[in-house]
């Protein structure tokens, strides 16, 4: 086989161009690396959040790695003889040991620990704001919808994977969340017990159950999780970055920096900071002391006894629920089943198919590039409040021991406030962010038509009152301007509700109607606009 | 008792033995006794507590006669008549501070229950830490700074104690506390502390606004004293439960605890993953959205 | 990439707007890509302009607009179009076309130049817009200013590292200031970095508007008829509808192997449920003994105190005497972990049949939550309230430990106890009479 010989070189050959000049001889790469270089990314600031989440991802593996170094996961009972002297002569287990052995006697052994925790708190974080910028401006449209499972799939599994790390080193702390996991296991009916059995080789606390946990904590998991992470930055490049509309932006084209090199430093530039502030978290702020908590111990325990932030919302839940244990022909379903295992269920099945459902109800199955702003969708960002401030009202109360303490409140009226505040906080919130999104439409369709009030009032030659109006100003880069044309909405149109039959078709109907947006009507609205710009 | 809502300036009843409902002597030194609506609840077992606290209150005055006869003889002429004289003393204090509440014999009123046979450790550990006297009733008496010096309430504590038995005001030194052996103590403080008082000696809430405080002020001789006393809600670790060795290395140990610097850094309160989370979401998150915006953000002109 | 020095290459500035390029230099032409190519001059033709896709939104029922996004030519064959400036509504002299097929770059900010227009261009629809631009584009101190910045900036990092490499081995990791120092250090080290690089992409990168065309994800519609032809063509040859024995008996062997998965998990654990989630290591006569080995006897615990107790097991020794052996492991502390508490003489109200189970007012409850097995050893001795501190279940030890409040809706299960001559305390009946810790689907 022969090949055409590559051009002279332009310039004197340096090693980097022979390098790629080697390269592409034995795979072609030219005419792919050109295009991945000059691909273009949209620059908008909170599109970088999701680098967040990658960027916190490298640095827990790196720390990790360093961690595996001394980590030893053995369920082993050893007479600890470090240098820690409160905890010398106590009997503990191998892993509680080697973590500890890592935060006192092993070189920058405590910070890269702390790096890792900090890291894993920050990871779940930002997967968490990232999936709101999605979810807020609709990024998750036709054809995104699977890199949004895959964004699901992968907050779960972090939340996971960050539970199976506060787990491992076997302190009073993680060995009473593991208890009460196993408790959780044990309460799904029929299979239960068989299940907390599979589970903790055994019952609790199980037989020799820390090195199972260690390879679902650093092999099985983070494996899924980078092909996750790959396939989700795969679609991502394939699909390009969405972006909010703007001048010169359609629904046919991406504007922003190439990936080389402006986009590559700013990203390279973003890890390092990611990295410094998980640094600087790691070092400067102490978190998750097991040296404080001592050896786990089932017959201890220590008040706020709580799990890391991401798993609060399920210990919030847990905490709220009444005590309603079903009990009947001889079997008990639990009442610890229905807040821990039932509703994540609901939750995330929820939040899964959101894309699919609002397509079908809205019969929107058009496909979109361009982003809407919240206000823009105000059923969808009225229930994405709504879903906030519920998951806020559970989160909350997975603390509310600490805040009664901090705040000297009572700990059952604390309870009660979130038994209550559970139902009726989030109708509030959907109801007055509908209402504002309605407002802020009307308010911009004002400006549109009649231009930005001055203040200045004038008194015209027949004695009226007028106030001056300016045109919209210009458009400018990275403020997004909304077309007028865009305040119509996805609307049901025929397609969305008329599927099935009978009640089924009732139903879709009635839900359709739910999701149809309605126009604000009455003073102030589009559809009465106030006459010749006069107030 | 404090559901009277009786104010301080009520004169103090006569016959306070009468009028006092606590449930049992353990409870003599509580400053606030049970709340109104417990007291309605057992109201069946109410009869009953008011029958054994007269029974205890004839024990402790049985038992200050015997403590009196045997203490009475010992030591030198001098002593007891310091002794004599810091009782004296004590006595003045308390009608003024104390009898109010407690009753102008010790025997407990209304507002106040009696403080026969809670002993000198009791008083130390509530005038020492502020609690005593009481500002204003409530679910449980906080931390405030003391009212009393430390020879007037040794001067309380002698007249408290002339009253009837109950724990001595604890004598633990430094010494005795740098030689204690700090695991031990961890040990037993996680077994016997940690659940209410936290890992870290944060303390917790309990039930009905009553909580576990704070064990960052207290100094080792109010730890033992309330090990031996169980002010309010905490249970009594008596001497037969925990030695005094075990009680000193579990002072020597909160008091460790209190001391060392955090090596991981800033401390965060000591709370645990609660304020770990909040640091995540505003400094952590918050500082990368700010990084984010600083990116995105246009440039200066 | 380079500028416009490379080898011959003439551009597309033929493109719609070429007789602009003489106008104005304010912006040095900018090629993207690698420039041995010609242009690909009938690109100038095609449907699929930005400008004529914008007037045709995207058409759902499949077919793309245009033929873009599926030329999937070799490399010597750009795919897609450039596309001519006047189509972005772009003044011609601040366009720049590139030689890669799908990406328009626009670049402000060159050194020395002015750029005088600031803000929307628009050419119909709505155009591109410049910033204008910045001090170091126009000044060359202030880009010598910037450039001094950043480099402190990466000199602080090369600080960091230094200090981190001297912490790490000169620091005693014994002291309070190690890890903070450690942590600090590399802060700074990946921070300047950080902030240098960032600075340096804000501050002396040219600032570029790239244009890049989105593709169709839909194929052609014969793509996708021939797709599907040769999908079924070849399922037709492999034979499964013509082969009812074969597809069927393949069916059932693919399924019992799928159901073999169902064997390693179950091989997960090498102890049975069973019932002995239904009991503890509590026997019939066992003492009471503290983690500490001290058998406890009547007496030991005073009025509200309480005391954590596990089982000492009675074992009869060969010379006949009997021996108390404490049983405090782990397994046997998850779920025979017992409190002991002293109530008041008086308060307790036993429940039925259980008026022989306590002693001189000590009463023994699991401390195991009924709720989610967290130790329940919160004990208010004035409220006699038990409080988990999980999920703040609150048991009521006076009557039988009920639960009263939180999420748990069992009582604590009682172990009856007595005190033997010798004052020491003993599991009278043996074993709790319910299972112990959370409720599971084969309780009643």
């Amino acid at each position: 086989m022969t090949t055409a010989s590559p051009p002279e070189f332009v310039k004197r050959p340096t090693p980097v161009r022979k390098a790629n000049r080697a390269i592409d001889e034995r795979f072609g790469t030219q005419p792919g690396l050109r295009r991945n270089l000059n691909k273009v990314f949209p620059d908008h600031w909170s599109f970088m959040i999701g680098e967040i989440a990658l960027y916190s991802f490298i640095v827990l593996l790196l720390t990790g790695i360093y961690l595996t170094l001394f980590f030893d996961p053995s369920n082993t009972e050893v007479i600890y003889n470090g240098s820690y002297v409160p905890l010398k002569g106590v009997e503990m287990s191998r892993a509680y040991a080697s973590t500890l052995d890592i935060s006192f006697d092993t070189r920058a052994g405590l910070v890269f620990r702390q790096i890792h925790h900090w890291a894993a708190l920050i990871f779940v974080a930002s997967i968490v704001v990232h999936l709101f910028r999605v979810f807020f401006t609709g990024a998750y449209r036709k054809p995104r919808e699977v890199n949004w499972l895959i964004g699901v799939g992968l907050l779960i599994l972090g939340i996971l994977e960050g539970f199976a790390g506060y787990s491992l080193p076997d302190d009073l702390l993680s060995g009473t969340g593991l208890r009460i996991a196993a408790s959780i296991a044990q309460s799904i009916p029929i299979i239960g017990t068989w299940a907390s059995f599979l589970v903790f080789n055994g019952e609790f606390p199980g037989d020799n159950f820390l090195p199972r946990l260690y390879v679902i904590h650093i092999l099985l998991v983070p494996g899924v999780l980078l092909a996750l992470i790959g396939a989700h930055m795969g679609i991502l490049w394939h699909q390009k970055h969405t972006d909010f509309p703007g001048p010169g932006k359609t629904e046919h084209n991406v504007v922003g920096h190439r990936v080389f090199p402006v986009f590559a430093v700013k990203s390279g530039g973003f890890f390092m900071m990611v990295f410094a502030m998980l640094a600087l978290l790691g070092g400067l702020a102490q978190i998750n002391p097991i040296w404080m908590f001592g050896p786990y111990d089932p017959s201890k325990v220590s008040s706020a006894s709580q799990p890391d932030w991401y798993i609060g919302f399920l210990d919030g839940s847990t905490r709220l629920m009444p005590p309603w244990e079903f009990r009947g022909l001889g079997h008990t379903v639990p009442a610890v089943f229905w807040p821990t295992a039932v509703l994540p269920g609901i939750l995330f099945t929820l939040l899964a198919l959101y894309p699919f459902l609002e397509a079908r109800f809205t019969g929107d199955t058009k496909s979109y590039n361009l982003l809407q702003r919240p206000r823009e969708a105000p059923t969808r960002t009225a229930l994405g409040a709504m879903s906030i401030s519920f998951y806020l009202v559970l989160w909350i109360s997975g603390g509310n021991d600490v805040i009664a303490k901090t705040f000297s409140i009572s700990l059952n009226a604390m309870t009660w406030a979130g038994r209550i505040g559970l139902i009726i906080v989030p109708p509030i919130a959907y109801a007055i962010t509908k209402k504002i999104c309605l407002s802020l439409q009307a308010k911009d369709a004002e400006v549109e038509h009649h231009g930005i009030e001055t203040g200045i009032i004038r008194q015209l030659s027949s004695g009226e009152f007028v106030e001056d109006h300016r045109p919209k100003p210009t458009p400018v880069p990275d403020h997004p301007q909304v077309p007028n044309d865009r305040f119509a909405l996805p609307s049901a149109n025929g397609h969305g509700d008329g599927e099935g039959k009978g009640l089924a078709r009732r139903a879709g109907k009635a839900v359709s109607g739910f999701f149809v947006e309605e126009k604000e009507t009455g003073p102030g609205g589009p559809s009465t606009p106030v006459g010749g710009g006069k107030h | 008792m404090t559901e009277t809502s009786g104010t301080p300036s009520d004169p103090p009843p006569d016959a306070p033995s009468e009028t006092s409902s606590d449930p049992a002597p353990r409870e003599v030194a509580t400053p606030v006794a049970t709340t109104k609506r417990s007291a309605r609840k057992r109201g069946p077992a109410a009869r009953r507590r008011r029958r054994s606290s007269v029974l205890v209150l004839v024990f402790g005055l049985l038992a200050t006669g015997v403590l009196w006869t045997m203490l009475a003889p010992t030591g030198n002429a001098a002593q007891t008549a310091d002794a004599n004289e810091a009782v004296r003393q004590g006595r003045v204090l308390y009608q003024k501070g104390c009898g109010t509440c407690h009753g102008l014999g010790g025997g407990g009123s209304t507002t106040g229950p009696s403080l026969v046979g809670v002993g000198a450790a009791a008083v130390d550990f509530q005038v020492s830490t502020g609690r005593m006297p009481l500002a204003a009733p409530a679910a449980q008496a906080d931390r405030k700074p003391p009212v009393y010096s430390a020879t007037q309430i040794d001067q309380l504590a002698a007249y408290v104690a002339s009253l009837g038995g109950g724990p001595a005001a604890s004598k633990v030194t430094d010494k005795e506390l740098s030689d204690a052996d700090l695991a031990h103590g961890g040990e037993l403080y996680r077994a016997n502390c940690a659940q209410c008082h936290n890992a870290s000696g944060q303390g917790a809430p309990l039930t009905y606004g009553k909580f576990a405080p704070s064990l960052s002020e207290s100094t080792p001789k109010q730890v033992i004293e309330a090990m031996r006393t169980g002010p309010e809600s905490m249970p009594v670790f008596g001497d037969r439960q925990l030695s005094d060795e075990d009680a000193v290395a579990v002072t020597a140990f909160i008091k460790h605890m209190n001391e060392t610097t955090s090596p991981g850094g800033f401390s965060l309160g000591k709370y645990g993953p609660v304020p770990e989370g909040l640091l995540a979401m505003l400094v952590g998150i918050g500082g990368l959205l700010a990084v984010c915006l600083w990116i995105g953000a246009r440039q200066k002109v | 990439m380079s500028d416009q020095t490379g080898p011959g290459t003439p551009g597309p500035a033929g493109s719609g707007g070429g007789d602009q390029p003489g106008d104005s230099v304010q912006e040095r032409v900018h090629y993207a890509g690698y420039q041995g190519e010609p242009a690909d001059k009938s690109d100038q033709d095609s449907m699929s302009s930005i400008f004529k896709r914008a007037k045709h939104p995207v058409d759902t029922s499949g077919a793309p607009v245009g033929g873009s996004g599926i030329s999937a030519g070799g490399p010597d064959v750009p795919a897609g179009t450039s596309d001519g400036p006047e189509a972005l509504g772009t003044p011609p002299n601040q366009t720049d076309s590139t030689r890669d097929p799908e990406t328009t770059v626009m670049r402000t900010g060159d050194a020395g130049v002015a750029q005088p227009t600031y803000g929307t261009h628009a050419g119909g629809g709505g155009g591109l817009t410049f910033r204008p631009p910045r001090a170091e584009d126009v000044d060359r101190r202030a880009e010598r200013r910037a450039e001094q910045l950043i480099a402190c900036w990466f000199l602080i990092s090369v600080v960091g590292t230094v200090g981190f490499v001297i912490t790490n081995f000169v620091g005693d990791k014994h002291q309070a200031y190690y890890t903070p120092c450690l942590g600090s250090a590399l802060g700074l080290a990946v921070g300047g970095l950080g902030i240098g690089m960032i600075l340096w992409a804000k501050r002396l990168m040219p600032h570029e508007q790239a244009v890049q065309e989105r593709h169709e994800f839909t194929s052609p519609k014969e793509e996708i008829a021939v797709t599907e032809a040769e999908i079924t063509a070849g399922f037709a040859d492999t034979g499964l509808a013509r082969f009812p024995l074969l597809r069927r008996t393949l069916l059932g062997a693919g399924t019992l192997l799928g159901g073999l998965v169902v064997v390693p998990l179950l091989n997960l654990t090498n102890s049975k449920p069973g019932k002995k989630l239904d009991h503890t290591s509590w026997a019939k006569g066992s003492r009471l003994v503290t983690e500490d080995g001290r058998l406890v006897k009547l007496g030991d615990i005073s009025i509200g105190g309480i005391e954590t107790v596990f089982p000492a097991i009675p074992v009869t020794e060969s010379d006949g005497t009997t021996t108390y052996k404490p049983k405090t492991d782990v397994h046997t502390k998850a779920d025979s972990t017992t409190i002991l508490i002293r109530l008041p003489p008086g308060l307790d109200r036993p429940r039925k049949g259980r008026e022989n189970w306590s002693v001189e007012g000590l009463v023994a409850y699991s401390k195991i939550c009924s709720h989610a097995g967290c130790p329940v050893s919160l004990y208010e001795q004035q409220t006699h309230h038990l409080l988990c501190p999980c999920h703040q279940s609150v048991f009521d030890v006076l009557d039988g430990c009920r639960a009263i409040f939180g999420p748990a809706s069992r009582s604590l299960p009682q172990l009856a106890i007595a005190a033997d001559a010798d004052g020491f305390l003993y599991a009278r009946n043996g074993d709790y009479d319910e299972p112990v810790g959370a409720a599971f689907w084969e309780r009643s």
